[in-house]
């Protein structure tokens, strides 16, 4: 939406488009190349933003790669659009595009990419904020829920990089209690701020359940030290009762978590 | 009612063990009993884990009863099959608040040699709670075998449970089990108070008494003249 808002506003003439010479074969690939730039910063902006937004990277790649196709389709066809509005495309035959050759519906599509680019980047500090910013836009996650990821990555890596893993005399180590403490406070509040019934708050949901049984099984182990080999084993140790199987799977599940950096 | 934390061991076959337990003559009683009792089949009587026993009524499982009795569980029973490690062997007499007993489980001379003689003589030194479930519904010639079993394998625990009342001996419904649960609850609770609660609540009960209140707000010191 943010993504497209800029080509549609210079189609309401809002914005000036800029002036671009496309007009020959031989400047296809130089103003290619020299557009892929902003496509690159587009791209790692939106991935910044990402990580920002979700407390996992799994697929992050492919969904800032899907992301970024799918703003510049938009942006490019919309400046299209735009152009088609202002006159730009005068003299070419539209209504014959299917025999008038494949060099001019490239220059057309090049154009109205090269344009949805320049738009995209240049013109729309609305863009630049929501891809650069901490949130509060309409349609995007809140600057507290980007806080709260923040402080919940924070303490979920404290617990991953723990030496609980490795002793089991670690199990009472306050700086472990703490990061505990804080990683259930923020998935509690992540849950509250998730929309009811959404992937989100079902995510935090369980990830709240994963939290606390690591707790009973980190407790588990402060009162009976040999259990830490059970609990903490990376594979599941035979003989296990039905819960401790899930606390132990819990423990997994958050020692394997691929949390954003 | 608040929640107390026990560290119990379910002391019971798993369902692979069911399959060759001993004596023979035994075996041929639960076979003969199957309908009432099916230790065969993995999920009617017995388990993967000796948590999964479910003495009473299929499908609840012993740390049910546990759970209705108000308490917070953390079970050594998985460690039974490396009880040969003598660190194991010292948590699971040292560290265990609560034995529960599966009869059958005492025919496992063989597999365990020694453990349920150690597991006896810890729960006759230290006055630890036990229970022996020996459920109603089964077959009186099994019972009469288990009891038998019961008798020749754990002859101190039987003295304990007559004489000194920290144990059961023969839990044969689910409502006796909890019964003694629910005792065994309030006990652990009275011994993990601290011992400052402990002085306040003698404290109170002296000042209900007409004595008057001691400050015990420091160790005693030598020398120390009272202003």
């Amino acid at each position: 939406l943010y993504g497209a808002l800029p080509a549609s506003l210079t189609a309401l003439g809002v914005i000036k488009l800029p002036e671009l010479k496309t007009g020959g074969a031989e400047l296809f690939l130089p103003l290619l190349a020299v557009s892929l730039m902003p496509v690159l910063v587009l791209y790692v902006l939106l991935r910044q933003r990402l990580s920002a937004f979700y407390l996992l990277a799994d697929g992050l790649t492919i969904r800032t790669s899907l992301m970024t196709v799918c703003i510049l389709l938009a942006a490019s066809f919309i400046s299209g659009a735009a152009g088609i509005v202002h006159g730009r495309f005068e003299g070419i035959p539209f209504s014959r595009l299917g025999t008038a050759g494949a060099g001019l519906v490239w220059r057309l599509v090049l154009e109205a990419y090269l344009l949805g680019i320049a738009t995209l980047v240049g013109s729309s500090t609305l863009f630049m904020t929501a891809v650069k910013e901490a949130g509060g836009l309409p349609g995007l996650p809140s600057s507290e829920f980007v806080k709260e990821i923040g402080a919940l990555r924070t303490a979920l890596a404290g617990i991953q990089f723990h030496d609980v893993w490795r002793s089991q005399q670690r199990a009472a180590a306050k700086e472990l209690i703490d990061h505990l403490s804080a990683a259930k406070a923020a998935s509690a509040r992540l849950e509250l701020l998730s929309p009811p019934r959404s992937g989100r708050r079902q995510l935090y949901a369980r990830l709240s359940a994963d939290l606390k049984a690591f707790d009973d099984a980190r407790q588990q182990v402060v009162a009976v030290g040999i259990r830490w080999k059970e609990l903490f084993a990376v594979e599941c140790p035979r003989g296990l009762n039905e819960l401790d199987r899930s606390r132990w799977a819990s423990a997994r599940t958050l020692k394997a978590l691929l949390i954003n950096a | 009612m608040p929640s107390a934390s026990v560290r119990v061991c379910v002391v019971a076959l798993t369902c692979g063990q069911s399959a060759s337990i001993a004596p023979l003559e035994l075996n041929n009683l639960v076979a003969a009993a199957r309908l009432e009792y099916d230790v065969q089949t993995k999920g009617a009587v017995y388990g993967d884990s000796p948590d999964d026993w479910a003495p009473f009524v299929k499908g609840k499982k012993i740390l049910h009863y546990l759970t209705d009795a108000q308490f917070d569980v953390n079970s050594l029973s998985a460690q039974l099959a490396n009880a040969s490690n003598p660190a194991v062997l010292d948590a699971l007499v040292r560290q265990v608040d609560l034995y529960i007993f599966d009869p059958l489980f005492l025919s496992l001379d063989t597999l365990y040699p020694g453990l349920v003689t150690r597991f006896e003589t810890v729960i006759r030194d230290r006055a630890k709670p036990f229970c022996i479930l020996l459920p109603d519904h089964l077959p009186t010639a099994i019972r009469q075998r288990l009891a038998d079993l019961c008798d020749a394998k754990l002859p101190l625990l039987r003295l304990a449970a007559d004489e000194e009342g920290h144990g059961e001996w023969e839990a044969d419904t689910p409502r006796r089990l909890l019964r003694f649960l629910n005792g065994i609850r309030h006990e652990l609770a009275k011994r993990a108070l601290p011992p400052s609660t402990m002085i306040e609540f003698a404290a109170q009960v002296l000042e209900r008494l007409g004595a008057p209140r001691v400050e015990l707000d420091g160790s005693p010191k030598l020398g120390a003249v009272r202003a």
